[in-house]
């Protein structure tokens, strides 16, 4: 087939990385590593559909992990819901999944109709505000959401086709499956006549509208598609966590998504995947020997931003390709 | 193929657009001359809906296109090039080329569709060989020069088929040399793709080169309308525009 012979490239690159992500959990006992994994899972796929805005259409949001909030909250709540569990029975995992992405897609459709007139700034400032709309409601709504204290008492996580993810290793690998699917699609997304659609939009709206492009029609599906991209991100973490945090929808998490754009880099698909392991790394290291890990951190994106004036992944490809030369 | 009717608009207090009537025939090549601030890109903006007008009427091919959207203006073929080349930085001329040619099959929003299709590439590969860009064609639009961008303009308007082809000062910019070339590939152009061509234009020697029509605005009105020996004789333009020494070219 023809989609597969144009992929070719990242397909073998998606199976080799789930047979390496798999075999971690199979040769590793120590959770240390599935554990870690699993984060970058979830916020790497926050970070990375935070640049399907960012990076392939120009649209800066600063609100983004709302949307990876609601869909933890959203599994987790329908998950709670002993009606829900008994009604569907084994497959109220895989059930669950979708409608949570779903629901987030529809909430971001909402939100998106607004947001994707505005340029620049007033659409960082929209989204913000939006975020801080959700984050108050889970806060106050206490008695559905648990208020400042989370979602408490667990996520329940009956098994379906033979795969329980209460246990820690069927958990990893299906969070990992889920991840690279997810990439592989951003993938496909990013090479796609509708990726380049976004690359138009990015460059220069105006014209764009000149060739006959429905400019707002294709911001608002793109914004659609990344916020429930971010969902997927933020069910991996519930299913992590067994619960879900406010923590998760306050302004600072889409602070911590673009920081890490910003330091893998913008301009290169996976760099914002590379910048959320380089950032969590940092974030662990620096833990163990101090409790000031914020200003660390604040002080490295300082100097990647200000002294390289590009991501990471950017500056060394860059330094290669010119070695070449 | 296109009539204006009595076309109005005020900018504050600015009248940038009085009044205008005009009309150019299908597969002509007509110009519009006038001073700065004449309102010539006003028109072009009227034209293909940048902007909506206070009163008057827009025809192509007879269905009214008044209060269209930019984009439904396009999609109904007229094409247009802009006074500073508007184009896309971070792709490549192929890829600009290819992403156009795309909206114009209507498949620009295809979630999975591989952009680097067969199709694609060779439709821009034929573009390309109109433009005698090839060997260009996979620089990034912002490296290429200036006068290239005008042209990679002017092919972009051209991917979508347009019925007629709005050229605002293509040749702004640009050295004698490159002026005189950018001229040939419109002349080219206009003839290769029988669109009908207006151009707005600063350079007299142009515009009286190749004008079939010439339409000349001054303070948002129509002052005059006529082939090259009309306009080089007409009073009002000379004194208004041209200069009284002009006759003598
Ligand atoms: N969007 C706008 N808002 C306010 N005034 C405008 C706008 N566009 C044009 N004008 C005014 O309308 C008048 C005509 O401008 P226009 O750009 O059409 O002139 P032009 O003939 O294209 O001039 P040039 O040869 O310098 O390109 C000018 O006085 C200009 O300041
Ligand atoms: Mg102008």
């Amino acid at each position: 087939m023809n989609f597969i012979k144009f992929h070719k490239k990242d397909i073998y690159i998606s199976i080799i990385s789930l047979l390496i992500l798999i075999s971690i959990a199979l040769f590793i006992e120590h959770p240390w590593p599935r554990d870690f994994l699993v984060s970058i899972f979830s916020f790497g796929l926050l970070a990375m559909s935070l640049n399907m805005l960012i990076g392939f259409a120009g649209m800066v949001s600063f609100g983004h992990a709302a949307f990876f909030a609601l869909g933890a909250y959203a599994f987790g709540l329908l998950l709670q819901n002993e009606n829900f569990v008994m009604y569907f029975g084994q497959f109220s995992i895989p059930i669950a999944f979708v409608l949570s992405v779903l629901i987030t897609g529809l909430y971001s459709a909402i939100i998106g109709i607004i947001c994707v007139r505005l340029n620049d700034i007033y659409f960082a400032f929209l989204t913000l505000a939006f975020q801080m709309f959700l984050y108050s409601v889970i806060v106050s709504w206490v008695s559905l959401t648990g208020g400042d204290q989370g979602l408490m008492g667990g996520i329940p996580r009956p098994p379906f086709l033979g795969i329980d993810l209460s246990d820690s290793i069927h958990r990893y690998i299906f969070c990992s499956i889920i991840f690279v699917l997810c990439i592989f699609i951003l993938r496909i997304l990013n090479k796609s006549n509708f990726g380049y659609t976004l690359r138009l939009i990015r460059d220069n709206s105006e014209r764009a509208e000149f060739i006959g492009i429905r400019v707002l029609r294709v911001k608002l599906i793109c914004f659609v598609i990344a916020s429930m991209m971010a969902s997927v991100g933020g069910i991996i973490m519930a299913l992590f966590t067994s619960g879900a945090y406010p923590e998760w929808a306050f302004w600072t998490q889409s602070g911590e998504a673009i920081f890490m754009i910003m330091l893998g880099g913008v301009s290169i698909f996976i760099g914002p995947l590379v910048g959320t392991i380089l950032l969590r790394s940092i974030n662990d290291i620096v833990q163990i020997y101090s409790s000031h890990s914020d200003l660390v951190i604040g002080i490295i994106i300082m100097i990647v931003v200000l002294g390289l004036r590009k991501g990471l992944v950017e500056y060394f490809l860059e330094k290669i390709s010119f070695k070449k030369k | 193929m296109l009539n204006i009717k009595n076309i109005n608009k005020s900018f504050g207090g600015v009248v940038a657009t009085n009044n205008v009537s005009l009309s150019f025939e299908e597969g002509s090549l007509s110009s519009i001359i006038g001073p700065n601030g004449a309102g010539k890109t006003t028109l072009f903006n009227l034209i293909t809906g940048k902007i909506k007008p206070d009163s008057g009427e827009i025809l192509l091919a007879g269905e009214n296109i008044t209060n269209l959207s930019p984009r439904e203006i396009v999609l109904k073929g007229i094409g247009r090039a802009f006074q500073i080349a508007n184009i896309f930085p971070t792709l490549t001329v192929k890829e600009a080329l290819m992403a156009s040619l795309a909206s114009r099959l209507g498949i620009s929003e295809k979630l999975f569709k591989p952009f680097y299709s067969k199709d694609l590439q060779n439709k821009s590969e034929e573009l390309l060989d109109t433009l005698e860009m090839n060997d260009i064609s996979d620089d990034l639009c912002s490296n290429i020069s200036h006068g290239d961008q005008k042209v990679l303009d002017i092919g972009l308007a051209l991917s979508l088929e347009p019925k007629v082809l709005m050229l605002d000062e293509p040749t702004a910019g640009m050295g004698p040399e490159e002026r005189w070339q950018m001229v040939s590939t419109i002349e080219r152009l206009w003839k290769l793709k029988n669109v009908t061509l207006i151009f707005i234009e600063h350079d007299m020697d142009i515009v009286f080169k190749i004008s079939q029509k010439i339409n000349v605005l001054r303070y948002g009105s129509l002052i005059a309308s006529g082939n090259s020996s009309e306009i080089k004789k007409n009073k009002e333009v000379i004194d208004a525009y041209l200069g009284e020494d002009f006759e003598s070219i």
